[in-house]
């Protein structure tokens, strides 16, 4: 009797304790915004920024890993294992690390890529804005629109989820766009934003300026994106502008781009 | 901060009124909840405080509970929402005359946020099926346990909600089991006389 009315609180205690190891297991809702980390992209550009720029690099996309945490585990592990820190200088990530835009899934994602042993800089996608997703986003990573370069190339990288503002003109912000590449001092421009003018979801409103501005930067030299789920590689506008659309990792498919002085190979890589 | 405190306000003068009504003598006393709660955590709101009834066989119990995520915690304006939650109250002892503990309790809870920021149909700028999901609207599971002493209660509950189930079916490898779950804790207090079991 003794031993059973005393039973309960230290029952409940011992539940609560091996939950409660991390305070992860006391959520106040699906849609908190409780990420594990802060500005983690500027932290990967801050240890780009510490790398000597080879003439002749690589680095590796990879896109679309809301619903592929499995595949995402074992790409870690196929990266570090596979790839030195000579033959690659960092990884890009085209978008959709989550399917509802949750704290939880943002999380889960963090969990699995700090492992990687090289930087990892990515884009927001049309998932990832959901509910309070582009908060969490803005704390987690940083701001949605920003640049960086690595030796003679500047990655200009931005928000072109345009349906999930409604297709209100504000996304993709094309005046801050054209800002960024008329203050470049590099020679060569990359883009990566996670839906492409191609599709549907990207503003027909916009496309045309969009493209344009990317035809007329005679520095332009690919135009990277997720969103699709199929690896293509294109010309649509004939104008010069090659784009790149990077398949979901849940195909166990990754891209891998080498840039020399003389030309850039694009691969498409399977794990 | 103000809305729980006005729930709290309320739920204080339900429980006022209750010491004065007997239940002999008043029409109004089954329609008094049996407890109003408060809980912690449980991914119904940081803070969330309602009522709950109970059925004459203590087995099932309903109750209706106000959630608040503050600000700090969500984007820049508190998350509000409000929670059904069914459960089913088994394995229920009595530990001397004033002591009850009900060790199994398996719950249901459907949790609806409001905002304009959370949508429960596919907003019209989407085409059919884009989001398979509503973004305002969460089911979870729980199961727990709830100790009663006097006019006093207090639970824990181990949860899991659909989004974090449907996660984890797709990616089981990475996703582990003990990855899903969460735990909430909550206080009772009882406003109306146990009946005996």
């Amino acid at each position: 009797m003794y031993l059973r009315r005393h039973f309960f609180l230290p029952l409940a205690m011992s539940v609560m304790v091996s939950l409660i190891s991390c305070n992860r297991n006391f959520q106040f809702s699906v849609l908190e915004v409780k990420p594990l980390d802060r500005d983690i992209n500027l932290k990967a550009i801050a240890r780009i920024k510490q790398l000597i720029p080879h003439d002749t690099f690589s680095f590796l996309i990879f896109s679309d890993t809301q619903v592929a945490y499995d595949e995402l585990e074992s790409f870690v592990a196929h990266v570090n294992s596979t790839y030195t820190m000579d033959s690659i200088a960092f990884l890009v990530h085209g978008g959709d690390f989550t399917d509802y835009g949750a704290n939880f899934e943002y999380n889960l994602y963090y969990d699995d890529v700090r492992k990687l042993k090289f930087p990892v800089v990515g884009c927001i996608g049309n998932h990832d804005m959901l509910s309070n997703g582009r908060t969490i986003f803005k704390k987690l990573f940083g701001p949605e629109n920003f640049s960086f370069n690595y030796g003679d190339y500047r990655f200009i990288v931005f928000n072109s989820n345009s349906r999930e503002v409604r297709f209100d003109g504000s996304l993709p912000n094309l005046s801050w766009l054209q800002q960024e590449i008329n203050s470049s001092a590099e020679n060569n421009t990359i883009y990566l934003s996670h839906v492409a003018p191609m599709t549907t979801d990207f503003d027909p409103a916009l496309k045309n300026d969009f493209t344009k501005i990317l035809a007329s930067n005679k520095k332009s030299r690919l135009s990277i994106h997720g969103h699709t789920h199929n690896y293509v590689l294109e010309e649509p506008y004939t104008d010069g502008v090659q784009y790149l659309t990077v398949p979901t990792l849940q195909k166990r498919q990754y891209v891998k781009v080498t840039i020399s002085p003389k030309d850039m190979q694009i691969q498409q890589k399977f794990y | 901060m103000r809305w729980i405190t006005f729930f709290l306000c309320l739920l204080l003068s339900f429980s006022l009124s209750a010491e004065t009504i007997d239940s002999t003598t008043s029409k109004l006393y089954k329609f008094i909840p049996n407890s109003t709660i408060l809980q912690f955590a449980g991914n119904i709101g940081m803070f969330s405080t309602g009522v709950r009834y109970v059925t004459p066989n203590k087995h099932w119990k309903g109750a209706f509970l106000y959630g608040f995520v503050p600000a700090r915690y969500a984007a820049d304006k508190p998350i509000h929402s409000v929670t059904v939650k069914g459960q089913y109250s088994t394995m229920n002892h009595r530990y001397g005359p004033t002591i009850q503990i009900e060790w199994l309790n398996v719950g249901l809870w459907y949790n609806y946020s409001f905002g304009r920021s959370y949508f429960s149909n596919l907003p019209r700028h989407y085409d059919d099926g884009y989001y398979y999901f509503p973004t305002a609207i969460n089911i979870g599971l729980t199961l727990g346990s709830e100790l009663r002493h006097k006019k006093w209660g207090l639970y824990y509950e181990i949860g899991t909600t659909d989004k974090r189930v449907i996660n984890f079916v797709k990616s089981p490898k990475a996703v582990s089991f003990r990855e899903i779950w969460n735990i909430g804790i909550g206080i009772v207090y009882h406003l109306k006389q146990e009946v005996s079991l």
